[in-house]
């Protein structure tokens, strides 16, 4: 026989307080992606640590400049030579270039880390059917698509705005002696965000949309990486090879980003001149108006088989 | 408990494009345990769902706890537990971080949704694997765990769909046991969605029939299946057919019955001399007499069989 004495007893909380759905999801989610990451995949801890690497780079850079600034008097021959060295030009190179190419570099562990960690956020709960669980709680579709958008968008932030954040307010920290440029690089930093929401939320629509299309995680890293390529390397450049037009760029998530990016950033110079600034941001908008909705037509909470 | 309505239909339809899955609802039904039945494709699941805000009616009202389930889903899923039929589970969690995640997303406070898990998972016997990875969990644990995420936040109505699938007949009684506690002393309002009669037998006291979408009963399970006054089984020892002739001299009518009993339709209520008298004439002695009980599965059948 059964023992029912198991202390079941009634809860008298307050059922009115608000469940703030989004934060829950986003805890949990970056839980279990830090579990999943220390658990089992060494390589990519690997690599992704190896993705800090592009900063550590930039702020020991950052350290000679305003090491060279500071005491260029004390060591005139020391500073020459750095001058005519090949650090030159990215130790003079303007703040929102600097940081315009870390954030181009970081664009192969940002794919990579959509890969690892975004590919099971959608795909595990269809898979083991926990929307059903989700959505007869008090969890609507949105909330539960912007809590698994603030996981990725969450720890895509830690390899590129987050980084790039600190060591702009260092940069700003060594130029406090110089008011004009502190100001600036405070602009500048409100600029590297919003560039940083740009980098971001492509990325991270597009590998939760992969991964509502499929119940295996590694299914949808295929489809990832294999819409990625297909758009990039073989149907853009084939097209622009043999048209020579650059507007086939526009075909490329990577080029939109960048032009968009750059333009935020303020980094004029690395604008491709042959292609509007306004098109890319179009096309981006654009792929945000397809991807929302294929999202909110995949998550739902009943699947109806007519 | 009983008495309040726990649900009220009106004229609630669901459609899935051309197809019709429930079909003008009319009903008031109260509290208590309620067993809902019908054929598969009947609709139950659907109307679970509808009810829980998870699909849209076509057509109609449908209210739950007195919260409009159109307009105040949220705010209705707070009092609400639901276990799917289908085997369900947060990835990658233990049971208590299921349990723990699943009464976070209800709203409740940190530490009381960690203290509530803690109790609901002692109440559905997983204490002892509550640290495992449910993956990891058998199908009966798994069913446990799915319970334990719909009480965790003390629901005032549990939807409970196919609760005993796929269980060994132990972990069904267990389940059973566990159902019938929180209907019966707990205070909870169950709907219980099965195919298995035994299991609505065992726990609800009313019963609400669909079928094709159609309501096709609601009553009291102790109307629907009640004794047959008039008719009595019997068992004998000796000449069925010669027995048969003795009964139908006497104007008994005769009906093979289940399991070698005889069903014999009285002339009148409790007038059992006849059957014993006609025993006596073909040489059969009585084994069993016993009054005719009309189970679920027959009513149903019979109900079933009557609707269009």
């Amino acid at each position: 026989m059964v023992i029912h004495d198991r202390g079941y007893t009634r809860w008298n909380g307050d059922r009115s307080r608000p469940v703030g759905a989004i934060g829950i999801i986003l805890r949990s989610g970056l839980r279990r992606s830090m579990a999943t990451l220390f658990r089992r995949k060494l390589p990519a801890i690997g690599m992704l640590l190896g993705a800090y690497g592009t900063f550590v780079f930039a702020f020991v850079f950052l350290v000679i400049k305003h090491y060279m600034r500071m005491n260029a008097a004390s060591f005139p021959e020391a500073a020459q030579e750095v001058l005519q060295s090949e650090m030159a030009e990215v130790i003079s190179a303007r703040p929102d270039t600097l940081y315009w190419y870390l954030f181009r570099f970081q664009l192969a562990f940002v794919a990579l880390a959509c890969v690892l960690l975004g590919a099971p956020l959608l795909a595990e709960d269809r898979r083991s059917n926990a929307l059903e669980l989700y959505f007869s709680r008090p969890v609507g579709v949105a909330r539960y698509l912007l809590g698994k958008l603030a996981i990725i968008g969450t720890l895509l932030a830690a390899i590129t705005v987050i980084p790039a954040s600190v060591l702009l307010l260092f940069d700003a920290s060594m130029t406090a002696d110089q008011p004009g440029a502190l100001v600036s690089k405070l602009i500048l930093l409100g600029r590297m965000l919003l560039a940083g929401s740009v980098l971001l939320t492509l990325p991270s629509l597009l590998i939760l949309a992969a991964s509502s299309l499929t119940q295996r995680p590694r299914n949808a890293a295929i489809l990832f990486i294999g819409f990625i390529l297909m758009l990039e390397l073989v149907i853009s450049e084939m097209l622009f090879n043999v048209f020579a037009e650059p507007y086939f760029h526009l075909l490329q998530v990577t080029f939109n980003v960048s032009q968009v990016g750059a333009w935020l950033l303020g980094a004029t110079t690395e604008i491709d001149a042959g292609v509007p600034v306004w098109l890319s941001a179009v096309v981006l908008a654009g792929w945000v108006a397809l991807l929302v909705p294929l999202l909110v037509r995949r998550v739902r909470p009943v699947e109806v088989v007519a | 408990m009983s008495g309040a309505a726990i649900i009220e239909l009106s004229k609630l339809s669901v459609r899935y494009g051309a197809r019709t899955a429930l079909d003008g609802l009319d009903a008031t039904v109260t509290g208590g345990a309620v067993g809902l039945l019908g054929p598969n494709g009947a609709g139950k699941s659907t109307l679970i769902k509808t009810l829980l805000g998870l699909l849209t009616a076509s057509a109609g009202q449908a209210k739950v706890l007195g919260e409009d389930v159109a307009t105040q889903a949220f705010r209705l899923r707070r009092r609400v537990g639901y276990m799917p039929e289908r085997d369900a589970a947060f990835p990658g969690m233990t049971g208590f971080q299921a349990v723990f995640y699943a009464g976070r997303l209800c709203g409740m406070p940190e530490a009381d949704a960690r203290r509530r898990a803690h109790e609901v998972l002692l109440f559905a016997g997983l204490e002892e694997a509550r640290y495992r990875e449910v993956s990891t969990y058998s199908t009966g644990m798994r069913q446990r765990v799915k319970l334990a995420q719909s009480l965790v936040h003390d629901p005032d109505l549990l939807f409970l769909d196919e609760p005993t699938n796929g269980l060994d007949p132990k972990g069904r009684r267990e389940m059973l046991e566990l159902i019938r506690e929180l209907a019966h002393v707990k205070g909870i309002h169950v709907v219980l969605s099965s195919h298995l009669l035994r299991d609505v037998e065992e726990v609800c006291h009313s019963v609400v029939v669909l079928q094709g979408g159609k309501l096709v009963r609601h009553e009291q399970l102790s109307t629907l299946s009640r004794g047959a006054p008039d008719a009595c089984a019997v068992r004998i020892a000796g000449d069925p057919e010669a027995f048969r002739k003795a009964c139908a001299s006497r104007g008994l009518q005769v009906i093979d019955g289940k399991e070698r009993e005889l069903e014999i339709k009285l002339a009148q209520e409790g007038a059992t001399a006849p059957v014993f008298a006609a025993a006596k004439e073909s040489g059969a002695i009585v084994r069993m007499l016993r009054p005719v009980r009309i189970t679920l599965e027959d009513a149903l059948i019979d109900v079933l069989g009557r609707s269009p």
